[in-house]
């Protein structure tokens, strides 16, 4: 299972396909100021990037998939004030 | 209505390439008026943005209708244009005099070039030399400050003003040269399995990237997770030919600059780049029809028949105002009522025919992309069209180019084997696709079929079963056709049924999804080693539906009347109480009785007068094979009226859409078949004493 919903964070765990975005996009709606954990993500199709830029969940956690540590999450920080990464990218 | 003024003695051109010609002489046309204008104006202080605008999208439109053929100048050099056009537009170049002349002169090459293809079907010689001149002259534009600066660096180019933002976004920046790349995914880019970021991925020298929207974010309730809306920037230290060697699947997408070593930064204080002008959304870009000159005619005939009709109404009304008897000019009403109806109902027939263009449009796009998709996949098919000239409502049209490009791509990518394996199998080692339309009455079927491996209904019951879609007893119950039918069921994707396309394609549940909001139904037929069919239903034409119009408390509501079988007044102890619900008996048969209030959730009143009614207004509507009796407060007439979709998101069950009523206030249409088919119990409070 690659996006799935643990109490108050919504959990982001191995490879994330374009199909996920959906599901994601869906339970972000559902349950607005959620937070995303994605340190088991190892990866994230663009669909899925697109869904966290468009809906900007706080995020949880230092990104399991290094690139998209490296690239996505200060994009994704750029401009909110959730809290962020736990360990430092 | 433009005439066609190809010379008779040529060959018929292929119509795609007519069609393209004739729109761009209209664009064209269009864009050097306004250019003129701009021209004009520039002295006299800012140019007016909507003039910009106008221009930039007749060139971002000419842009796409080019990308369907192979004439790489012209491409090149529209898409230099909108660049410079674009940064005119968000006011980091200046729309003066010089970008004019050179946006005309661009205009006026593509004008020439397009009469060439008119008489010849190809770009004349000497086009690839005149569109680089052009576009260098673009490129100077958009960089003025850096042209002098670096006459002596052959490889590298100015800044382009979208690698600006980027370029101060790294802050100091390293000694070597730097590769900056502008890549706008097509919006449909997922539905041929593309991603992006997973492209920039694998580019190991990456020193800065940008993800912007594309277009301003539509709404969050027209969210549409798989339309891409992102522009990505980047600069990397990966030399520009390993760039475009990771990016070469989708050249016509991407932009590519080598940046020399390092020259003063320039102020960009705002990231507004020409990258998110890049793609509009389609509903922007001007929408023009062409039309036949006769349906013009009978369309003003029509309205010079309403008009007189009108004058003869007009007359009654001021009999009628003069004190005539009333019940005297009723016949005269009538005939004028009779009257108008009619012709109302003809233009509205002739005007939806307006709408209609042939299925080629669609299908002629699918060859090129097919071969694309088939190169990727290193299968061999060959794709026949069938059907292409059926017609259709022009936004149906529109919006299937998505969906069955999306089924082409499942074909070929899971139906049809590779050449070995079809061989074996006793087929031709070239796989062979169908897409096929024909019209059967106000519906257009249009299918897909392939003469692949076929759907495995075991497979598909265990993969559900493993993806936990639905309980063990149900799926044992499914027959064969509705295990098939599995593979549209949300979060069933098709695509990791083979393991080395992971991550491909999107579920067969988005094209019913898509193929649903276009007012269409989608059913699959398989043959294990057989191949597989896709057969999409969709509505012809826009078409009016005659309503009964019903009411609840002050709520008023249409039902279609296609699915009202009676309407019916019954004393009120004829409705009797069976549990869970109420019935009634109508013509000898048992009826299941509804009040509308309980299927629509409406709140119940304190004191629920409506119990006390003696008589209880039905009106039985054919749901499925069973009929049922929905039970009402008022019947208010019948009204005529095109029901549009409700957008995915307010979308509800047992609502069809909406429509304008006489008074302008928007009308709820309730689908009957959803609203009864509900499998709830709360009809059952209707039959308490």
């Amino acid at each position: 299972m690659s996006v799935r919903r643990d109490g108050d964070l919504i959990r982001l765990e191995g490879p994330c396909p374009v199909e996920e975005a959906e599901t994601l996009a869906a339970l972000l709606l559902a349950h607005p100021g959620i937070a995303v954990e994605w340190s088991g993500c190892t990866g994230l199709h663009t669909a899925v990037v697109q869904v966290l830029l468009r809906l900007r969940p706080p995020i949880h956690g230092l990104c399991g998939d290094a690139f998209a540590a490296r690239w996505i999450a200060p994009l994704l920080n750029a401009s909110t004030d959730g809290p962020s990464a736990q360990g430092e990218a | 209505m433009t005439e066609d003024a190809a010379p008779a003695a040529l060959p018929p051109p292929d119509d795609l390439v007519t069609e393209f010609v004739t729109e761009a002489r209209e664009l064209i046309a269009a864009a050097a008026e306004d250019l003129l204008a701009l021209d004009g104006s520039s002295g006299a202080g800012t140019p007016d943005p909507d003039v910009v605008n106008r221009v930039f999208r007749v060139v971002h439109t000419l842009k796409g209708s080019a990308a369907l053929f192979d004439w790489p100048a012209m491409l090149a050099l529209l898409h230099a244009a909108e660049d410079g056009l674009a940064a005119a537009r968000v006011g980091t170049l200046q729309a003066g005099a010089d970008l004019v002349d050179l946006s005309l002169a661009a205009l006026d090459a593509v004008a020439r070039w397009t009469e060439a293809i008119a008489a010849t079907g190809a770009l004349p010689a000497g086009a690839a030399a005149e569109s680089a001149r052009l576009m260098a002259r673009y490129r100077a534009r958009l960089a003025p400050a850096t042209t002098a600066a670096e006459p002596d660096d052959a490889l590298a180019g100015p800044v382009p003003g979208w690698a600006a933002a980027l370029l101060a976004d790294l802050g100091e920046r390293s000694a070597g040269p730097l590769t900056a790349l502008r890549y706008a995914p097509r919006p449909d880019c997922f539905f041929s399995g593309d991603d992006p970021v997973g492209l920039v991925r694998r580019l190991p020298g990456l020193v800065a990237l940008r993800l912007d929207p594309a277009a301003p974010w539509p709404p969050l309730d027209s969210l549409d997770v798989f339309a891409c809306n992102l522009a990505v920037t980047l600069l990397t230290t990966d030399p520009r030919a390993e760039v475009e060697a990771v990016f070469r699947l989708v050249p016509d997408q991407v932009e590519v600059a080598a940046l020399g070593p390092p020259v003063p930064a320039q102020a960009a204080p705002e990231p507004a780049t020409g990258a998110e002008a890049a793609a509009i959304p389609q509903s922007e870009v001007s929408r023009t029809l062409r039309v036949e000159a006769g349906r013009i005619d009978a369309l003003v005939a029509l309205a010079d028949d309403l008009a007189a009709a009108r004058t003869l109404l007009g007359e009654v009304v001021a009999r009628a105002g003069a004190g005539a008897n009333l019940a005297d000019c009723l016949p005269a009403l009538r005939a004028s009522d009779e009257r108008i109806g009619r012709l109302s109902a003809e233009l509205h027939r002739e005007a939806v025919g307006l709408r209609l263009q042939p299925l080629a449009r669609v299908f002629r796009r699918f060859p090129r992309a097919l071969r694309d998709i088939a190169r990727q996949l290193g299968k061999e098919v060959t794709l026949t069209l069938a059907g292409e000239e059926t017609e259709i409502d022009r936004d149906v049209a529109e919006g299937l180019f998505e969906p069955l490009l999306h089924l082409l791509r499942n074909a070929v990518d899971h139906g049809i084997e590779p050449p070995s394996l079809r061989e074996a199998a006793g087929k031709p080692a070239i796989g062979r696709i169908v897409v096929a339309a024909e019209s059967r009455a106000e519906r257009v079927v249009v299918t897909v079929s392939d003469d692949g491996r076929g759907l495995d209904p075991a497979f598909l019951r265990r993969r559900a079963a493993e993806r936990g879609l639905m309980a063990p007893e149900a799926l044992a119950a499914l027959d064969e056709a509705g295990a098939i039918d599995l593979i549209f069921a949300p979060g069933f994707s098709t695509a990791a049924s083979v393991g080395a396309v992971s991550g491909r394609g999107v579920g067969m549940d988005a094209v019913r999804a898509a193929v649903a909001r276009l007012g269409g139904t989608c059913t699959v037929e398989s043959r294990i080693g057989a191949g597989t069919t896709i057969r999409l239903r969709l509505p012809r034409a826009q078409s009016l539906v005659r309503l009964l119009l019903v009411e609840v408390g002050p709520e008023r509501y249409g039902l279609p009347m296609e699915a009202v079988v009676e309407l019916a007044r019954i004393p009120r102890a004829e409705i009797r109480d069976l549990a869970p619900g109420a019935v009634t008996v109508l013509r000898d048969q048992t009826v299941p009785v509804l009040h509308l209030a309980d299927l629509l959730d409406l709140p119940r009143g304190p004191d629920e007068p409506r119990r006390a009614w003696p008589e209880a207004r039905l009106a039985v509507v054919r749901a499925g094979r069973e009929r049922v009796a929905i039970e009402v407060d008022r019947f208010a007439g019948r009204f005529d009226g095109l029901v549009r979709p409700l957008p995915p998101l307010a979308a509800a069950p047992g609502l069809a859409g909406t429509t304008l009523s006489g008074d302008g206030r928007v009308l709820l249409a309730l689908d009957p078949e959803a609203l009864v088919g509900r499998d709830d119990p709360r009809g059952e409070g209707e039959s308490l004493p």
